[in-house]
């Protein structure tokens, strides 16, 4: 395996696919730590070499190329790796204050929205992260209560989309921004219109700017 | 912000990691983008736009195409075959040839579709039926059809492929799927191959849902 960043600045997603797909967990790090030390930014590290390649590796379970237990190997690989890298706080970063990060309903995959988290922590925000799974009601009562400059919302998927819709409506009444991502939203483009969102983070780096915008 | 925002090509460098110079760079290439113009003629681009760069890029590093075939496969032109796939991938990608390219449009239909031989081995499939019984599409390559039937069905499973073949419509067996219910009626037909016969059968769901691309069971990525 050559060098994981090219010189013109490329990261070989297409090298670190393959490795996740092996389920070399020492080399997959490794990989992981060259491309962080060239970026020095977990922002960019999740969105140039994570998002790509956790896509790829979900578009392969998709097409019947690898099982489910394969994807399943290389998200814990790559959820393991990400957790235990270093926040890298972006230079001259100002507090922009607090957000509130949730995957509400029956939807429990949240390793797209712990990345997001870490990289709004990075460039500022008091992230309040509540996993999966989250009540609805509970989350609007906590917006209630703690007054976030923006909620995010993450969906894997969404047999039906009324539910989220409904909790986005409630907390749109609260005069809160709600931003929304995760692979549910990346399929259909469209759909973060239709759920009443304010934006869709198609990956951190995305998310982390619209939160800036939200936040203006 | 508004419902429907739009951005500088600053902002979208921002959010892609691309360059202003690289996103009018693909703007003219391929006609990838047509963003509107201020009043004060300012490129703006709008969500979809930067969705769609962030899919070209990703298509780009994470597959190696070209930007053109990156930028056909974001706009959802036919899956390309330039996928990564292990040399022990013996399996034709999707867009190899005519017969690939049909391939391909079969994984995208919502039915289970099977090519069976005459003893009633699974010569092919296409993905949904993968899914549906939680294999890889190669593994299912000479399974014998029954063995994917509910034990009560299986005789009348077998009737699909068996002397005297005939076409038949309707014919409502149990598959056994990941979900509780696996309902699906088979449309059949006996197809000359050769010397010999292979029956096509084209599974719909009875079971009201539909075939779910995503099961909320099984861990969407």
């Amino acid at each position: 395996m050559g060098r994981a960043v090219t010189r013109t600045g490329g990261v070989r997603v297409r090298d670190f696919v393959h490795i996740l797909r092996k389920g070399d967990k020492g080399q997959a790090a490794a990989f992981v730590q060259e491309v962080f030390a060239q970026t020095g930014s977990r922002v960019a590290l999740f969105a140039d070499l994570i998002h790509p390649a956790q896509y790829e590796i979900g578009d392969l379970w998709y097409r019947g190329e690898i099982g489910i237990a394969d994807e399943h190997r290389a998200t814990a690989i790559v959820e393991e790796i990400t957790s235990a890298l270093p926040p890298t706080p972006a230079q001259g970063r100002l507090p922009r204050g607090r957000c509130i990060l949730a995957a509400v309903g029956a939807e429990q995959h949240v390793v797209g929205l712990r990345l997001v988290a870490a990289a709004l922590e990075d460039d500022g925000w008091t992230v309040t992260m509540l996993g999966g799974r989250t009540p609805g009601a509970e989350l609007v009562e906590m917006v209630r209560k703690r007054r976030p400059k923006f909620v995010g919302l993450s969906a894997a998927y969404l047999p039906r989309s009324d539910s989220i819709k409904t909790t986005i409506g409630e907390l749109k009444r609260l005069r809160v921004r709600v931003l929304v991502g995760g692979p549910a939203f990346n399929r259909n483009l469209s759909l973060w219109t239709k759920v009443g969102a304010d934006g869709h983070g198609a990956d951190v780096r995305v998310a982390v700017a619209l939160a800036r915008i939200a936040a203006a | 912000m508004s419902s429907t925002p739009t951005y500088s090509v600053g902002e979208v460098g921002s959010m892609t990691g691309l360059s202003p110079h690289t996103i009018r760079a693909w703007e003219r290439r391929h006609d990838a983008l047509q963003p509107t113009r201020s009043s004060t003629g300012q490129r703006q681009y709008s969500a979809e736009d930067v969705d769609f760069l962030i899919r070209v890029k990703q298509l780009t590093r994470a597959r190696g195409l070209s930007l053109k075939l990156a930028v056909m496969e974001a706009r959802g032109v036919m899956p390309v075959s330039e996928t990564v796939t292990d040399a022990s991938d013996d399996e034709p990608a999707a867009g190899d040839g005519p017969g690939g390219t049909w391939r391909a449009v079969a994984d995208l239909l919502p039915y289970l579709m099977v090519l069976l031989d005459s003893r009633g081995r699974i010569v092919d499939a296409n993905i949904p039926v993968a899914r549906a019984v939680g294999r890889l599409r190669r593994e299912l390559q000479g399974v014998r059809f029954v063995e994917l039937v509910e034990p009560h069905d299986r005789a009348k499973a077998a009737k699909i492929y068996r002397a005297p073949l005939q076409q038949r419509r309707g014919w409502e067996v149990n598959v056994k799927t990941r979900s509780a219910r696996g309902l699906f009626s088979f449309d059949c037909w006996p197809i000359r191959r050769g010397d010999g016969w292979l029956v096509a059968c084209i599974g719909r769901d009875l079971n009201g849902a539909g075939l779910e691309f995503w099961p909320a069971d099984e861990g969407a990525p």
